[in-house]
């Protein structure tokens, strides 16, 4: 198909059609014009042109019958034609012209108008074929003849060949109506799309696996310009490849973007698009999403594969226990870090070689069997394919430095099976009881002096002892502390229903109290308004006992965060943050420099607070209050501090009370409370293995003590 | 025409929601309340399926969630609503009885635009659930697509379970 003019067909026609009909008109004219001129001229010829035949009657009969006078180009053409039968009539007139004139010997003579001889045929020559005459006259209607002689030629001409170009112009059209019909088949057919688009931004055609790949129907995909089509992220790059084509005619290709399916998902499409002249872009687009997806999983999967299998060789390589990966024939395979650092050996130097040539035997040591006994162990998990464990053994080292190092291991070898049962590969573990065995020779050889190693088979038995204890305790260390995290996690569960599940009545109370003395208004008295008020109160003070309580226990659980805590500067934020109770109080605070202490900083902080808070409220009489802060005793191991005040003080046979959750030395209207401060102050530094106790006389004053651990203790 | 329905609470406790509603008739946005009472009813109404399904279409302005609740609890309506690409846009407040650390880390983490702990004593209890609904409901605006002026349900906004007091 032409690249300009793609929707020509119709011109093609048209001009064959032209040609078809100019064509015939010639024809026409050639036949219908040329014949009554040949006929005229005849006559007027007869009229001037004389023939002087000198044969027999019948012999110019027959010639008249005959003769043709043909006009042609220039000339004229005269010929004989023997044997038609010509109606007899025009025999005679034409006889009527043909005169005997001498004896030419039976040849015929043409004559012009001024009497000179034209043509002369001999009878010799009979039958004529064919002879040219020139008219030099100057008679004009053999010129005119001449003229119209030309032009009917040329009718014939042009008739002729305007005819073979109509033809060639079907057979040409056929042609092209058949290249036309394959490539749409080829348009059609395509799982790719092509299209066409123009610069004004519309595709001017697109072949229907638009439809297949976007869901978009032609019509609605040429309905709107194609940018519509295209995500908004991709737009400018879109602009971008079209500016490339339209200005600096370059073909793109591999060019990615994503179109809008019908069902409103976006497809990606691989372009390549060729510009044409006058702003048309032909182009296909291949629908790569899903190869797109594809090879993104594969990506995806590829990367988690070398992650994972990474991960799997660094958590093998940190595995605490000492491991030997071995191929079936005793090449090293992996290594642990551990068995590395046990062995001295470095992984680079020792991965890919035969076990053996790495760990030889002691040659300064004629008895060493560590070799063969490894062998032997190996040989048979390669024989049975199950686990064996090896008995001690003395299986010297060779350092770096090339000497060798007594030591002793306790092996183990366990195949590992590939899926059809085959050898894959061998794991080996180790231990080394090298200081054990060293240990428990030692002691031997105090009880009997000098005395060789004890035999294998008592260290064995000694030390499955030891490890049957160990693992026994270990296991009943670990069912104790599932166990405790067990109920820690019960313990948690409650207080969180607690804090939710009780607060939520008490709202309710409040809330409907205060409903309530709304709704009846001035229809309250006043002893019905301190109902309510105590209702009230109550329920608020619950709210505050439950959250006391609450974060009493949490800070039994909390997990703490040991840091050197300055008491100076718990102190100050301490004595910060009681500013709001001292409001209006006159009060003497007397602070000494105190040390660093090790501990967590927020729980400590609590201890500070609450105990001056303590202070404050219960100074609350006294004016002026005096609060002291000092530090009592600091040793190496123990640093107290005591907070002293001249308030309302307690009587000390209640001081085993003071400490107590939920107890109290005052009523609530003396001094509101929950008694959870002091038991919290006491939690606390009990969990930081410190002590806290207290002094006080009934309305003379109470000092608090509390020792904790200083910085840089043992 | 009044604007009505744009809160959306989600309470069990029919004390709480009475509590919540007197103390927004203060600022007379009481009828402003469109009631579930658990999780999955919150949930149906907001992705307007199961017996919501019918309803306008549009979003509260802003959504009061209890966080105990029987069914779905409230995180879990919150982690729904904060995975759902056109529901995430809604303000979330979550109101629960006690300040648990947990419950607030996750909450945060999950997305949630308030946190509100339920004062027991009442008139806190007012003043927080009255700034809290000026806030919501009148200063901030809200994003596209909210209820605004639409009505659901008839006259009355409110979507308990038939039988319970609103």
């Amino acid at each position: 198909m032409s690249a300009r003019k793609p929707n020509n067909p119709r011109r093609y026609t048209a001009h064959f059609v032209a040609m078809l009909v100019i064509g015939i008109i010639s024809s026409a004219l050639y036949l219908t014009q040329a014949r009554p001129l040949e006929l005229k001229l005849n006559k007027r010829e007869a009229a001037r042109v004389e023939l002087f035949v000198g044969l027999s009657h019948h012999e110019v009969q027959a010639i008249a019958n005959t003769l043709r006078v043909l006009a042609c180009g220039e000339g004229w053409w005269a010929y004989l034609d023997s044997g038609r039968q010509a109606d007899l009539n025009r025999a005679k007139r034409r006889a009527a012209f043909v005169s005997r004139h001498g004896d030419y010997g039976g040849g015929l003579r043409l004559l012009n108008l001024s009497g000179r001889e034209v043509l002369r045929i001999s009878p010799a020559d009979t039958p004529v074929p064919s002879a040219s005459w020139v008219d030099r006259s100057q008679g004009s209607p053999t010129e005119q003849a001449a003229r119209f002689t030309q032009l009917r030629q040329r009718f014939l001409a042009v008739g002729l060949f305007l005819l073979a170009l109509a033809a060639a112009s079907f057979w040409g059209l056929r042609a092209r109506a058949r290249a036309r019909e394959e490539m749409d088949r080829f348009f059609d057919l395509s799982v790719d799309f092509l299209c066409i688009s123009s610069s004004d931004g519309y595709f001017k055609r697109v072949s229907p696996a638009v439809t297949d790949i976007l869901g978009w129907t032609q019509a609605e995909f040429l309905a709107r310009p194609f940018l519509a089509f295209v995500h908004p992220d991709d737009q400018a790059a879109t602009l971008r490849a079209v500016e490339r084509q339209q200005l600096r005619r370059e073909t793109v290709t591999r060019f990615e973007n994503r179109y809008r399916h019908r069902d409103g998902s976006w497809r990606i499409l691989c372009w390549r698009s060729v510009p044409q002249p006058g702003g048309l872009m032909y182009a296909t687009a291949r629908d790569v999403t899903d190869a797109k997806r594809v090879e993104q999983a594969l990506r995806e999967a590829n990367e988690e594969l070398t992650r994972s299998r990474a991960m799997l060789q660094s958590l093998f390589e940190s595995l605490p226990g000492l491991y030997l990966v071995l191929s079936p024939d005793l090449q090293i395979v992996a290594v642990s870090d551990a068995y590395l650092q046990a062995t001295m050996t470095k992984r680079d130097e020792i991965c890919g070689r035969p076990l053996f040539e790495v760990f030889p035997d002691n040659p300064d040591d004629p008895t060493a069997t560590g070799v063969s006994n490894l062998r032997s162990s190996l040989d048979r998990v390669i024989q049975n394919r199950t686990a064996d464990t090896m008995a001690i053994q003395k299986y010297d080292l060779r350092r770096p430095d090339g000497r060798f190092e007594e030591r002793f291991w306790s092996p183990v070898n366990q195949p590992v099976l590939g899926v059809g049962g085959e050898m894959e590969l061998i794991v080996h573990r180790v231990e080394d009881v090298t200081e054990f065995v060293l240990h428990k020779r030692n002691k031997d050889a105090v009880g009997s002096d000098d005395a060789p190693p004890r035999a294998p088979a008592s260290f064995l038995a000694q030390m499955e002892k030891m490890e049957a204890e160990v693992f026994r305790s270990s296991q009943a260390l670990q069912a104790a502390n599932h166990k405790l995290q067990a109920v820690n996690q019960e313990l948690e569960a409650f207080s969180y229903s607690v804090s939710h599940d009780l607060r939520a009545p008490l709202r309710h109370i409040n809330g409907y109290v205060e409903l309530l003395g709304e709704h009846l208004g001035s229809n309250l008295d006043d002893q019905a308004r301190r109902y309510l008020t105590t209702v009230s109160e109550s329920a608020a003070q619950m709210g505050q006992l439950i959250d006391d309580l609450l974060a009493f226990s949490r800070m039994g659980r909390q997990e703490m965060r040991q840091s050197s805590v300055d008491l100076n500067q718990l102190v100050r934020e301490a004595v910060g943050s009681l500013q709001p109770e001292m409001a209006g109080r006159e009060i003497l605070w007397k602070i000494a420099p105190l040390p660093s202490v090790q501990g967590d900083h927020s729980m400590l902080l609590q201890v500070v607070l609450n105990l001056l808070s303590n202070a404050v409220k219960y100074t609350r009489r006294k004016n002026p209050a005096e609060i002291e802060v000092r530090l009592v005793r600091q040793t190496a191991d123990e640093v107290t501090v005591a907070v002293a005040d001249n308030g309302a003080g307690f009587e000390m046979k209640y001081v085993d009370k003071l400490f107590g959750v939920f107890q109290r030395l005052h009523r609530p209207e003396e001094f509101e409370g929950t008694g959870v401060g002091l038991a919290n102050v006491r939690r606390i530094v009990t969990r930081h293995g410190g002590r806290v106790w207290a002094e006080g006389t009934l309305n003379v004053g109470a000092t608090f003590y509390f020792s904790l651990t200083p910085v840089n203790a043992n | 025409m009044i604007p009505s329905g744009r809160i959306l609470l989600a309470e069990d406790n029919a004390n709480d929601v009475e509590l919540v509603l007197n103390a927004l008739k203060q600022n007379h946005l009481a009828h402003e309340v469109i009631v579930v009472r658990d999780g999955a009813e919150a949930l149906d109404f907001l992705f307007a399926r199961g017996a919501h399904k019918a309803r306008p279409e549009g979003s509260p302005v802003v959504v009061l969630l209890d966080l105990k609740m029987p069914k779905v609890d409230g995180l879990e309506v919150l982690r729904q609503i904060k995975s759902d690409p056109k529901l995430k846009l809604i303000p979330i407040v979550m109101m629960t009885s006690s300040r648990e650390e947990q419950d607030l880390v996750r909450s945060y983490q999950l997305g949630v635009n308030s946190y509100l702990v339920k004062p027991v004593r009442f008139q806190q209890f007012v003043e927080a659930v009255k700034s809290l609904s000026v806030y919501w409901v009148l200063l901030n605006e809200p994003p596209p697509g909210s209820f605004f002026r639409t009505t659901y349900g008839g006259q009355t906004m409110r979507l308990g379970h038939p039988g319970e007091p609103p």
